[in-house]
């Protein structure tokens, strides 16, 4: 036996872990070439058969519950729908005649929650569309309250959404009533504000927090909250504008995906 | 072949556990770190090379759902290994006490990194987070560190709980 492989052989729990922390840096640097076929195959060999088993155990448990709820809000809908294919053919018209350009279409797939994370309150999500299913980066994420969040990466069969309590999820939104513009953000033990919002502008309390569209990545009108107060600090061109989320994100269950162009 | 069999199956147990059980056993903001819980429970059961590839290997399934972070948990957790498999040379590990005193500081050493990555959005944060998230969060896992070490030493089996009620 030479020295090299006599070296190695005493030391082989350091060489190991150098082996290690080495290949983790190779991971962590190489960005999406390496990590997200790393991610696919890892979550399809050791999550899917356990979120299989969740689904399944999820549908036994709900359906009856579900059918009769769904078969109620079936009715419900299918009444409001008549009436609004009436306002919304009268608002074509109008357009047309304003001369406005046609809104796209978005389609909306709904989606279930895998996995959730976060510090305190949950700031992300997995989810059990992916590729597959038409999803891509940057869709609106909804649930029936309001705006949820966007889709942050994608993988063949499932996606990650970072919910609008990550400080990486801004949005432009604008009040409802008086149509003042800002940036929604959220930031752990200050929760939601409305941030860049002049002094003179008309916001108060009880009004509510629209996405303005801006940006092209969340359509116009999608509800986040409702101002819950406003303060004008000395020293300072901007509001401190608070928020509370449409959403209740401790209480998530289904979430629905924007898929088009807003 | 078959020695990599329980390192699986403990894989398994941690994306079962992320799945199905941490929304179910967190109280308020602290939750089960499952992940540290398990390389250290290796660390002090386990030889040192297979240790720190199951550390690895926890990394991997414990961010494969999040790609972007791919690499951080594999590097916190692999030192973290790396860091018990010393320590624990130096300590006399024949007491539960001795034991708990490494899972304690090696999950309290484990929720710096962690809420550096993962919670904080500021270095304002940090201090706020450490103390209402992961102190609790590292007390609530020492829980289940103690349990599992009263139940490996025998101090407490089924028989001892029935005789509770």
């Amino acid at each position: 036996m030479d020295w090299r492989s006599s070296w190695l052989k005493e030391r082989k729990t350091l060489v190991h872990a150098l082996a290690a922390v080495l290949l983790s840096l190779a991971v962590l640097v190489s960005g999406e070439g390496l990590a997200v076929p790393a991610g696919n195959v890892t979550t399809l060999f050791f999550y899917y058969p356990f979120q299989k088993l969740k689904d399944a155990l999820d549908a036994m448990k709900h359906t009856a519950e579900d059918n009769a709820a769904l078969s109620a809000t079936v009715v419900d809908l299918s009444t409001r729908v008549q009436f609004y294919n009436e306002i919304l053919t009268e608002n074509e018209r109008l357009r047309a005649m304003l001369g406005f350009i046609e809104r796209s279409q978005v389609t909306v797939l709904p989606a279930e929650i895998v996995n959730v994370e976060g510090p305190g309150i949950p700031n992300r999500v997995l989810i059990n569309l992916g590729a597959a299913d038409r999803i891509q980066r940057n869709q609106p994420v909804v649930n029936r309250d309001g705006l949820a969040g966007r889709v942050a990466s994608v993988m063949s069969n499932y996606s990650l959404v970072y919910l609008m309590t990550d400080p990486r999820c801004r949005v432009a939104a604008r009040d409802k009533r008086s149509r003042e513009q800002g940036i929604i953000r959220y930031r752990l033990y200050r929760g939601m504000y409305l941030d860049n919002c002049p002094q003179h502008a008309d916001v108060a309390v009880g009004d509510t927090i629209i996405t303005s569209g801006l940006g092209g990545i969340f359509p116009e009108g999608l509800v986040i909250g409702i101002v819950t107060g406003v303060e004008s600090p000395e020293n300072d061109y901007f509001y401190n504008i608070t928020i509370e989320p449409a959403v209740n994100f401790n209480g998530l269950d289904e979430l629905y995906i924007l898929v088009g162009k807003p | 072949m078959i020695r990599v069999v329980p390192y699986v199956l403990y894989l398994l147990a941690l994306a079962f556990f992320r799945t199905n059980l941490a929304g179910l056993v967190s109280i308020g903001p602290a939750q089960v770190d499952f992940a540290a819980l398990l390389v250290l429970l290796v660390a002090l059961n386990k030889r040192e090379v297979e240790t720190l590839w199951f550390a690895f290997a926890a990394g991997l399934v414990y961010d494969a759902p999040d790609p972007s972070r791919l690499g951080v948990q594999m590097l916190i957790l692999t030192l973290l290994a790396a860091l018990m498999l010393q320590v624990k040379e130096r300590f006399n590990l024949e007491s539960v006490g001795s034991r708990m005193v490494l899972i304690v500081a090696g999950l309290l050493i484990y929720s710096v990194p962690y809420t550096m990555v993962y919670a904080t959005s500021g270095f304002s944060d940090f201090f706020r987070v450490m103390l209402v998230v992961a102190i609790p969060s590292t007390v609530y896992t020492a829980v289940f560190g103690w349990l599992f070490f009263m139940l490996q030493s025998g101090r407490l089996t089924y028989a001892k709980i029935k005789s509770i009620f």
